[in-house]
């Protein structure tokens, strides 16, 4: 990541970590990136956190004080909130990243987030697959969402038909 | 298509005295080179000296001796369809302009031009004559490979029977077809000879590069292709050469910006042989092994093609394709011959993307040409002479194609070729006639069987898959000139380098998630743990690992120079909006997949809640 970063020039590469579980380990990971070259703040260098435990969401404040954003991971965060394995073909059809529980989860990240003057983007299977659920998110104020590349334009003309509403 | 003339009755003119506006009177190639010699030696492009030979010197050697009218009544009483008569009427032709002697005004001058080029130089120096048609290499047609070269000339006599042998090349017989189908006159094509040092790439390098990524378009990088001796091999597709992309905007921050490498099989290489005529210089011999398992370029030789691409992309204000030796004698780079990309520059707002709705069985794999998918029936072509088996919608099969393939690749709905990489001659013409191509197979000839229904996509990134049978797919076209603005950023999941150059043109905000482990899925397949225990796997294992890692100092600096390579492709394509990495989560059901995967990951029931965490992050720090 560093020579991609320093040595290729290519700065707009930022990171991600995925599944921190308590504010003890985002300190741990950021202090061990910085160790090995890669801190945050230099070179233009951000560190986002993948949201997609319920703590995350629920210490939103707490955790972004070591990082510049978060990353929705909606899959597992519904995983993690209704307590259910996705592959597991008993308890698959309880699955909806649009649970009410979560959509709360998400509401806490989304608004923590922009108060705090953080980055907050999703980058989770969801919006592809559910119109509703990234007009949902977009009225949430979320800032960004990342869809698969075949789902783009479709998406954006149906947000854009929303908005307009 | 005639050209007002600058230089009035010269015969021949040296290059560092022409400029672009010259092609009336030396045509795109010469004019080409003299514009790079004249304008951007100060710049540092290395071009290699010589001189050019003016239409209006092919018209008077036409009207010396009544060659011309000899010609001409040959050439009206041909039908052209009469294969056996364009045969024998080619040869006539072709006999009668070697016989004719140069007027004397004309020798006189390229003789003074060539003791000039000589002079301070070494007896040993050779040349390149090359033809530049004064009707070819407009910017709106690329007629590959339409006239001939003869190389590594030797001496002053040889040099004007070469000269002689391209102004025949005129009435090769798929030059007089050409101009016939085209419905240009005969009389309207004017050739210069082109006479300039040569560059003995025979025993160093040579290759093509293009300002911009040949099959997405994408215009942020310098594509090159490189292998062993004479860049012929290279051009024609007899190879599958090392391919290279460099991103332009960090280069142009002096950042050592290669960001892919792919490594070729160079089986074979084009050398001199001991004749120094036209027609019999060069020979074809088999690549050491040792030198087939090495990049044939260093990153310095990369960056410093790429800076001559760049400024004679700067220069020309429009992609370019361009074509460089290295010398085998003095070690150094040199820029060959440049014209203007044909294909990918005219694209415009609308995205046409094939997607393959089914997979099957995979028969065979290369290179893929073109983003789009075919289907139809196998026709194995091995003897050129049978080639006209070929029906308009079937998949045509072949050892490599050359200039005289052209017919009947324009009835194909697919080609597929055991040799070749992107730059050959099978896949310029594919991707102007906007058919599908895999090019670089190995074994498409032996692996297909006529008439098989067969579906060839190349609807997949880099590369190119023949699938048997006729699977389903479906072509949509989607305008992304204005989308409407939103209060979010769209952005995108992407997940395979191979794909991004593509997926940059559609519109986003950057990449709002890259997984480093589908980056090290595509990019290197092989478990890290399996890569540092390489010494202590199974045998079959470890040879794979070291097949796979071939061109590299071990197998981890293999596997870390692909995880940059990966990285900095997605990030290249983006640039300079954001491209978010996560960092591997090693879920072990993933990394289970990966080469060696089972030796080194538990089958857990619940992948999610075990194994994974924050610290998991040793390998993506490799430094």
């Amino acid at each position: 990541m560093r020579r991609v970063r320093e040595e290729l020039g290519l700065s707009n590469v930022q990171l991600m970590v995925p599944f921190v579980r308590n504010v003890g380990e985002a300190k741990a990971v950021v202090d061990l990136l910085a160790a090995n070259g890669l801190k945050r703040g230099e070179n233009e260098l951000k560190l986002i956190m993948m949201c997609e435990i319920p703590s995350n969401a629920l210490l939103a404040e707490e955790f972004l004080e070591h990082f510049d954003g978060f990353s929705i991971g909606s899959n597992d965060l519904t995983q993690l909130t209704l307590g259910l394995d996705r592959d597991s073909g008993l308890v698959a059809q309880a699955f909806d990243e649009r649970d009410a529980a979560v959509k709360k989860l998400l509401s806490m990240a989304i608004s923590t987030a922009n108060r705090l003057g953080k980055y907050i983007g999703i980058c989770g299977q969801g919006p592809s697959d559910h119109a509703d659920f990234a007009e949902w998110l977009m009225d949430e104020g979320i800032q960004t969402i990342s869809l698969n590349p075949d789902t783009v334009v479709d998406t954006w003309l149906k947000l854009a038909a929303h908005k307009k509403s | 298509m005639s050209h007002s003339s600058n230089h009035g009755t010269r015969h021949a003119i040296a290059f560092d005295h022409l400029r672009m506006e010259d092609v009336g009177d030396v045509g795109g190639k010469n004019a080409s080179l003299g514009e790079m010699i004249s304008q951007l030696a100060a710049s540092g492009v290395r071009v290699p000296g010589g001189f050019a030979t003016t239409a209006h010197a092919f018209r008077e050697f036409l009207k010396h001796q009544g060659l011309a009218a000899r010609i001409n009544a040959a050439l009206d009483a041909l039908d052209v369809e009469d294969v056996d008569a364009l045969v024998k009427t080619g040869a006539q032709i072709r006999q009668w302009v070697v016989e004719t002697p140069f007027p004397a005004e004309l020798e006189a001058e390229i003789k003074q031009e060539y003791e000039a080029l000589v002079a301070g130089g070494h007896n040993e120096m050779t040349f390149a004559v090359r033809s530049s048609a004064t009707a070819e290499d407009l910017p709106d047609a690329s007629f590959a490979g339409q006239q001939e070269s003869f190389l590594n000339i030797h001496g002053y006599d040889n040099i004007l029977h070469a000269i002689k042998e391209v102004f025949a090349s005129l009435y090769n017989d798929r030059a007089i077809a050409y101009r016939v189908h085209k419905g240009f006159a005969h009389a309207d094509v004017a050739l210069s000879a082109g006479v300039q040092r040569m560059v003995r790439s025979d025993t160093g390098a040579a290759g093509v590069m293009f300002t911009l990524d040949t099959e997405s378009g994408f215009d942020q990088v310098v594509f090159i292709t490189a292998s062993y001796g004479l860049g012929e091999t290279v051009v024609q597709g007899a190879v599958n050469p090392d391919e290279f992309y460099v991103h332009k905007p960090t280069l142009a921050l002096g950042k050592r910006s290669v960001i892919r490498r792919n490594l070729g099989s160079k089986m074979i290489k084009m050398i001199f042989t001991e004749s120094r005529q036209a027609g019999k210089s060069t020979a074809t011999v088999d690549v050491a092994e040792s030198e087939r398992n090495r990049y044939t370029l260093n990153d310095d030789d990369v960056l410093e093609l790429a800076r001559y691409a760049v400024i004679i992309e700067k220069h020309y204000q429009r992609p370019m394709d361009i074509e460089w030796g290295r010398d085998g004698a003095d070690g150094k780079l040199y820029i060959l011959q440049a014209r203007p990309e044909t294909v990918k520059s005219q694209a415009g707002n609308v995205i046409e993307k094939f997607r393959l709705k089914q997979h099957g069985k995979v028969l065979t794999s290369g290179r893929a040409i073109g983003q789009k998918i075919g289907v139809g029936p196998v026709r194995v072509v091995k003897d050129p002479a049978e080639m006209n088996r070929v029906q308009p919608g079937d998949v045509l099969v072949a050892d490599m194609t050359d200039p005289n393939w052209e017919p009947v690749m324009k009835r194909a709905a697919a080609i597929v070729t055991n040799r070749g990489g992107r730059t050959c001659h099978a896949a310029i013409i594919a991707r102007e006639l906007g058919i599908p191509a895999i090019v670089g197979c190995g074994n498409a000839t032996s692996a297909l069987e006529e008439g098989d229904k067969v579906t060839i996509s190349c609807a997949e990134g880099d590369t190119g898959y023949v699938y048997r049978g006729a699977l389903e797919f479906d072509v949509s076209h989607q305008n992304i000139g204005n989308l409407p603005d939103l209060p979010v950023k769209i952005m995108m999941n992407v997940g395979n380098p191979e794909l991004a150059f593509e997926f940059a043109q559609i519109p986003s905000g950057g990449v709002g998630l890259a997984r480093l482990e589908f980056v090290i899925n595509n990019m290197i397949g092989i478990h890290p743990k399996a890569i540092l225990d390489v010494e202590h796997v199974p045998a079959s294992l470890r040879n794979e690992i070291r097949r796979r890692s071939r061109g590299y100092a071990s197998p981890e600096a293999f596997f870390i120079e692909k995880l940059v390579e990966g990285v900095a492709t997605i990030a290249a394509s983006f640039y300079p909006k954001p491209v978010i990495v996560r960092l591997s989560d090693f879920k072990s059901n993933e990394y289970r997949k990966l080469l060696g995967g089972e030796i080194y990951e538990p089958e857990e029931e619940n992948p999610m809640l075990g194994f994974p965490g924050g610290f998991a992050l040793c390998l993506a720090l490799v430094p």
